[in-house]
């Protein structure tokens, strides 16, 4: 039997036989775009059409007079299938009749197909036929899987992504914000839905000298098209964060616009931009002091009315110091430096002709911040210069011994330095006068760190103490230089 | 010379202590009488409280501070003085102070010397 026949049962919806009703139920039947098959009260295929035969790769002939529980249904809803046929058989209700429902049914080949079904009972001869109709889902679906997919990705982006996205629609004069991506929350600390239904508003976070920029700049974007602006808003923690928008009108099928845009937190690349604008000008400031205490002590030398020799030889020696702290902290980037560093660089330039090292340093890791280090990195070079010439770093001293630890905690604490000499018993000599070395061993670090600074002059040999408020020696370039105020509040 | 006779007694604010020296050494062999040199604001006003002074040299950035508020004491007091910074820009927020003498590091001792002259021994009242 084929599709081009009629079938052996006749179906007459409205239970007329009359020859138009039968006409127009052979041309509605062979116009159907959807699969029909037809199951009797047995359960048995009695109508297949065309297709049908495409959805599922049966042959009209193949299909009919088989039991549609085994031709189509997957085993997993066999049993309920013939459950529900012998249900309706004996209380003539079923509860997937006059419904569509999404299922999948199984091809000749064994592949699972989805299909949409809506089924329909009607008696035929005092017996119930069944006529169900079915759409191939398989393309519904496969575009269904790539909206999920795509949706996914959105989801992570929108959630996780580092750019918080945003939609903007125009109402009546105003630009108002219909969309904005969750990840707000992680990036900036705001809510997404707050925003969304103006519990707050972006722009009453604005930074307030910044707002009539940014509502003229979004104003200009939404006649131009498109546009950047980068401005400040205060966070919900009271932080002050830049951010740069990026914004496009687009416009939609309907004609209407609307403005799709991007945030992105650029604080941390402004506060590095302004690091390295504080750290040319802190370079700046520090060639000049050293230019001028340089020339000061230049000055010196030459102003007595023979050349002082001395007093060359410690002006080269400390120019040659600063330069060494100065090599130091900018291999550093002018960060902090550890102070095992700096004390045995500083010991370096003493050692270069020695095969052993006669300066031994012991002492907790420590990190110094710039200005410390250049205020310990003289001190100690001082030191150096001192017990080169008369102590334990001299052809007949024994070494120097340097440690240094941390007593107290937290505001109280404060970085012990020792310094120890050794020489032969009875050959230290304490100058009368004390010399400009001596003055700044003594003076510097009191002066320029408020610590204190004892030093003896012992018979085993030059000793040096040094208390300093660690606080101090922590600072970090720029904090101690007093622009802290600098830091996220100006352009 | 003060009207009294004595040397003029200057001070030095300098959150430096190689330049402070270097300052107070030059001062004292043109002459004068120094004060300080003071680290920090908190000193120079201890200094100022106790000490006669005729005239002052500021630095204007001193560690975390500037010695804006020694500034503003001393137009108080009629003492004149003048700013000496290692900053391009001087970054006094008070206006008023912006229109004081400011020099720029380095300075040698003879422009030191003049600065000295003309405003501090020049601005003592009459």
């Amino acid at each position: 039997m084929t599709d081009d026949h009629p079938t052996n049962s006749s179906i007459d919806p409205r239970g007329d036989d009359s020859l138009v009703n039968k006409g127009l139920a052979e041309v509605v039947y062979r116009c159907m775009l959807d699969a029909m098959i037809v199951m009797d009260h047995h359960g048995n295929v009695v109508e297949f059409n065309k297709r049908a035969t495409e959805i599922f790769g049966y042959e009209q002939r193949e299909a009919l007079g088989r039991e549609l529980a085994e031709l189509i249904v997957p085993d997993e809803f066999r049993e309920a299938h013939r459950a529900g046929l012998a249900h309706f058989l004996a209380h003539g209700v079923g509860p997937v009749l006059g419904q569509r429902i999404e299922i999948e049914g199984i091809r000749k080949d064994g592949e699972r197909v989805p299909v949409e079904l809506a089924i329909a009972a009607e008696e035929v001869d005092g017996e119930p036929v069944f006529v169900a109709t079915l759409r191939d889902l398989t393309q519904l679906k496969a575009r269904e899987a790539e909206l999920d997919r795509v949706r996914g990705y959105l989801d992570d982006v929108s959630n996780y992504g580092p750019t918080v996205f945003f939609v903007v629609r125009r109402r009546e004069q105003e630009l108002v914000l219909a969309w904005i991506s969750p990840n707000i929350s992680t990036i900036l600390g705001f809510d997404a839905t707050a925003l969304e239904t103006n519990e707050y508003t972006w722009d009453e976070h604005l930074y307030p000298d910044d707002l009539p920029m940014v509502v003229r700049a979004r104003e200009e974007i939404w006649a131009e098209g498109q546009g950047q602006l980068e401005y400040r808003i205060i966070d919900l923690s009271g932080r002050i964060r830049w951010i740069r928008e990026s914004q496009r009108v687009i416009t939609l099928s309907n004609g209407e616009r609307e403005l799709v845009g991007s945030i992105e937190d650029m604080t941390d690349a402004r506060r590095s931009e302004q690091r390295e604008r504080m750290l040319r000008r802190e370079l700046d400031h520090r060639v000049k002091n050293n230019l001028q205490i340089i020339l000061g002590e230049c000055e010196l030398a030459a102003a007595g009315e023979v050349i002082d020799r001395d007093r060359i030889v410690s002006l080269t020696s400390r120019v040659a110091s600063m330069a060494m702290v100065h090599q130091m902290l900018a291999e550093r980037a002018w960060k902090p430096i550890s102070l095992k560093e700096l004390v045995e660089g500083g010991g370096r330039a003493m050692i270069s002709e020695s095969d052993q090292n006669p300066i031994q340093c012991d002492g907790p890791e420590l990190q110094v911040g710039v200005d410390a280090a250049m205020t310990i990195g003289s001190v100690i070079n001082e030191l150096m210069t001192n017990a080169a010439k008369y102590g334990g770093l001299s052809p007949d001293g024994s070494g120097v011994v340097v440690n240094w630890s941390i007593e107290g905690e937290e505001a109280e604490a404060q970085l012990l330095l020792s310094w120890r000499e050794s020489v032969p018993q009875g050959s230290v000599v304490e100058p009368e006068q004390k010399n400009f070395g001596m003055q700044l061993i003594e003076g510097m670090i009191p002066y320029e760190l408020e610590g204190e600074v004892t030093v003896e002059f012992q018979d085993k040999g030059f000793r040096f103490d040094a208390s300093i408020p660690l606080s101090n020696c922590q600072y970090e370039i720029g904090r101690l230089r007093g622009h802290a105020s600098d830091e996220g509040t100006s352009s | 010379m003060s009207a009294s006779g004595k040397p003029l007694r200057i001070l030095i604010v300098e959150d430096a202590f190689l330049i402070g020296m270097d300052l107070k050494m030059s001062l004292e062999q043109m002459g004068y009488e120094v004060l300080g040199p003071a680290p920090s604001s908190a000193r120079a006003m201890s200094l100022l409280q106790r000490e006669v002074c005729h005239g002052a040299i500021l630095d204007v950035s001193l560690g975390r501070e500037t010695s804006e508020s020694v500034a503003d004491f001393l137009v108080d007091k009629n003492v004149p003085f003048f700013f000496l910074t290692g900053y391009n820009n001087a970054n006094l927020v008070d206006e008023s102070l912006q229109e004081k003498p400011l020099y720029h590091k380095p300075m040698n001792r003879e422009s030191l010397a003049e600065a000295v002259q003309s405003h501090i021994v020049g601005g003592q009242a009459a």
